[in-house]
């Protein structure tokens, strides 16, 4: 699946997800489906060609037509096509970000009853349903989408990239810690070189010819287990941050590890939220393997036949500066 | 009340006997414009024949189409891991129309 296959299954995933939501899971899903529609991403990219609209102008307009009953103000959406698709889309940023609160806006033009699903529901079927339709023609409308969504993945193929149980974010500079925790995984879970992506390792690097950015957003997202080693280079990095961002916006397994000096007091949210171990810790090192083993529903193996592999990711930081 | 409740059960049986002497459906009835939209990478089943790089002209020619390489595609190309299961939400989908339109 190439990067605009997954754009459009995300928004589709996403959109199911809207469609099926309560009230409780509702803000959850349209924060996720508005996820797919940030700038910098292939739908993000097309959003950029609707029209300019003044969102805000037209949302007082519409609110002012309510009189003191519940879902008594009109929702007249702009008369050309783009301009109302814009608006939509605008309106769903909103509700994605907060800005914009879904039962305040049912209550205020939708009103189904007292009952909360029975109000997002009816915005399902009045609102979201029809967006939902006509932003995907939209997009489909739009050329170097379509051109996109032909394109074929570059390599990895989708069987191998599915395979990926192992992605290290990591610096250049410090592909020693990186690969002593290779060389770690491999030995306590039994990974084979194959599955893991390690981009500054030796065997562990993208294929020739691989279209880098392609290849790391698709495994970024794909790989099973995700560890971001953390140490002052790699803070700084663009590409570490990007692929942390993402990671951490997919919702999938993430591990942050703390190398060369960094402690959890360095990093900001999100990542701050997130349990980092140490790697200048033998025993944090080894609840590393075995978080690891839980999340990948894989045997630890006996911890004899790894602990100098521990001790080599403990020692990595210091050899490689020695 | 009541009454009511009977009316809408009949009607909902009368729905359901159309169904059931329903023959069969068409892919254009079946396979939804909005369907594909919302669940693979076209906008229609005719843009998604087209791209699949089977000639299909005709029912005759679209079941002579190796089951294991329609799968193939239709996982690579939409949300369902098959075209068993994509038949089925289809199916499913034009279902709750029926029972809905009436």
């Amino acid at each position: 699946m190439n990067t605009y296959q997954r754009a459009l299954r995300d928004f589709q995933d996403f959109s199911e997800d809207v469609t099926r939501a309560t009230y409780h899971t509702v803000d959850d899903a349209l924060r996720r489906l508005a996820s797919t529609l940030v700038p910098g991403t292939p739908l993000g990219d097309v959003v950029r060609d609707l029209p300019a609209v003044d969102f805000v102008q037209w949302f007082d307009t519409q609110a002012a037509t309510g009189g003191s009953m519940m879902g008594s103000a009109d929702l007249a959406w702009p008369a050309s096509h783009l301009d109302r698709l814009a608006m939509q889309v605008e309106l769903f940023r909103r509700l994605g970000n907060g800005q914009l609160d879904l039962l305040n806006f049912s209550h205020c033009f939708l009103w189904a009853g007292s009952q909360h699903d029975d109000n997002i529901s009816e915005f399902v079927q009045q609102v979201f349903r029809p967006f939902a339709r006509d932003f995907l023609r939209f997009v489909h409308d739009d050329a170097a989408f379509e051109q996109g969504l032909k394109r074929v993945a570059n390599l990895p193929t989708e069987a191998s990239m599915q395979e990926l149980t192992l992605f290290i974010s990591h610096s250049a500079a410090d592909a020693a810690v990186a690969k002593a925790l290779v060389n770690l995984f491999e030995k306590a879970l039994k990974i084979s070189a194959r599955q893991i992506r390690c981009t500054s390792v030796d065997g562990y690097r993208l294929p020739a010819g691989a279209d880098t950015n392609d290849v790391l957003r698709t495994e970024v997202f794909g790989a099973k287990l995700f560890i971001g080693l953390l140490t002052p280079t790699s803070l700084s990095s663009t590409y570490v941050l990007f692929e942390l961002g993402a990671r951490w916006g997919a919702r999938r397994p993430l591990f942050p590890i703390l190398a060369a000096g960094t402690s959890a007091a360095h990093l900001q949210a999100p990542l701050s939220g997130l349990n980092a171990l140490s790697a200048s810790t033998a025993d944090q090192i080894r609840q590393l393997i075995e978080d690891a083993g839980v999340a990948l529903s894989m045997r630890v193996e006996p911890m004899a036949s790894f602990s100098s592999a521990i001790d080599a990711v403990v020692l990595a930081p210091a050899l490689s500066t020695a | 009340m009541f009454d009511d409740f009977l009316k809408d059960i009949t009607r909902l049986q009368r729905r359901l006997e159309r169904i059931e002497g329903t023959q069969s459906v068409s892919f254009a009835d079946l396979f939804t414009d909005e369907f594909m939209l919302l669940h693979s990478d076209f906008h229609s089943i005719s843009a998604m024949l087209d791209a699949s790089g089977f000639r299909v002209e005709s029912a005759e020619d679209f079941t002579a189409i190796p089951d294991d390489e329609w799968d193939a595609f239709i996982k690579a190309r939409s949300r369902f891991e098959s075209w068993e299961a994509m038949r089925g939400a289809a199916g499913a989908e034009w279902m709750s129309r029926q029972l809905k339109d009436g």
